[in-house]
């Protein structure tokens, strides 16, 4: 195949994961310094109603509360907490905390809202898998994206290092890189 | 942009890549590994536990680390907390293994939890294993995340900047950037705004 060629290939596929390459960095260094990124201020609070069904678990009166407030995201069933006529429960996605406060006898429903801001969503691309609950179309694409740019991202680093090979490399670099490839394998070894 | 100027881009581009290549294929197999979770079950995660009965001295101040390497307590340190009883938490995690330690409150019984898991699991573990603290392995390897980290945002940066020397005109090359933005960008502006 032609230098040109592969050249482009290489090109397009880093471009294709750039965006992606840049929020795992940038999640990466976050997670191994364990930084807090979300914002935890109410900015809003609203109120509705919905229809309480005395018979269902807690776990599925949250989830049914959610469905009827038409919300996205995730109910941590360990967060539940009831108390006298009072059901309280969050749901969270990447770029959200919603704090529900439901009312078991009239069905009055009061919910905060805590934003993350942007730093936290961008590092929430991380574990970001498409199946969060309620979630438009557009965010469930974001599993098709993720599963390409992962096999681009491979294709893109072979490239890369058969370019390398090929045309630029040099001995000291082998050396310096190769001692570096095995003492990363090492490494996890000793783990 | 000027040669030399160029030269040292690339430069950064490559090695900024071959520095961390084992931990950027380790990412994307155990990735897959995640995705397709359910094809890499294994046998169930082994949970092995013993109790020891000790005097306060042995596990007490610099001691205890003596005692955590005498019986083969291993991984980094994760975090101690005590229970409503009373009872010490320490708890130790590698990429294969855990470790939960519970400490009587009179400091006379230690109760020590191991769970290994699976080799799929094992395998994951290297994924999701972080953060600095323990011994040298541990910190060498914190230390790699972080050379890691940096080295995707370098690494996407310049290839962006060697492209624009390279391809500028090419319309393929816009395209899949600006779709790539379009989408990344409407993903990041649905989870912040809707």
């Amino acid at each position: 195949m032609k230098k040109s060629l592969l050249i482009k290939l290489h090109i397009y596929s880093g471009l294709f994961t750039s965006f992606y390459l840049i929020a795992f960095g940038i999640s990466a260094i976050i997670l191994n310094h364990k930084l807090d990124v979300e914002k935890k201020e109410l900015t809003t609070r609203w109120n509705s109603e919905v229809e309480v069904d005395p018979e269902l678990s807690d776990q599925k009166l949250a989830e049914s509360t959610r469905d009827q407030l038409g919300l996205m995201g995730w109910i941590p069933t360990w967060e539940f907490k009831r108390i006298n006529d009072r059901f309280k429960f969050r749901i969270v996605h990447p770029g959200r905390n919603y704090h529900v406060d439901l009312n078991l006898n009239k069905g009055d429903v009061s919910i905060a809202d805590a934003p993350k801001g942007f730093v936290a969503v961008f590092h929430g691309l991380h574990f970001l898998n498409g199946k969060i609950p309620n979630a438009p179309f557009l965010l469930r694409t974001w599993a098709v994206y993720q599963w390409f740019t992962l096999f681009i991202m491979l294709i893109s680093l072979i490239l890369g290092l058969w370019l390398w090979l090929k045309y630029r490399y040099k001995p000291w670099e082998g050396i310096a890189f190769g001692g570096l490839f095995l003492g990363s394998i090492l490494l996890m070894l000793l783990l | 942009m000027n040669l030399v100027v160029y030269n040292i881009i690339r430069k950064i581009h490559l090695y900024a890549s071959l520095s961390i290549v084992v931990f950027l294929l380790m990412y994307i197999i155990t990735s897959y590994m995640m995705i397709y979770h359910s094809w890499f079950k294994g046998d169930n995660d082994q949970e092995v536990i013993s109790e020891i009965k000790v005097e306060p001295a042995e596990i007490e101040g610099n001691s205890w680390e003596k005692f955590r390497k005498y019986h083969s307590i291993e991984g980094r340190f994760v975090r101690e907390h005590f229970t409503d009883s009373g009872e010490l938490i320490k708890e130790y995690a590698g990429p294969g293994s855990f470790f939960r330690v519970t400490i009587s409150k009179d400091s006379k019984k230690v109760e020590i939890k191991q769970t290994k898991k699976n080799l799929a699991d094992t395998i994951i573990g290297f994924h999701r294993f972080r953060g600095y603290g323990g011994s040298i392995q541990y910190n060498l390897y914190a230390l790699m995340l972080d050379v890691v980290g940096v080295s995707l945002i370098f690494f996407a940066v310049t290839g962006v900047i060697l492209w624009l020397k390279l391809l500028k005109h090419n319309k393929i090359a816009w395209a899949i950037l600006i779709l790539g933005f379009i989408y990344v960008g409407s993903v990041i502006g649905y989870l912040l705004y809707v």
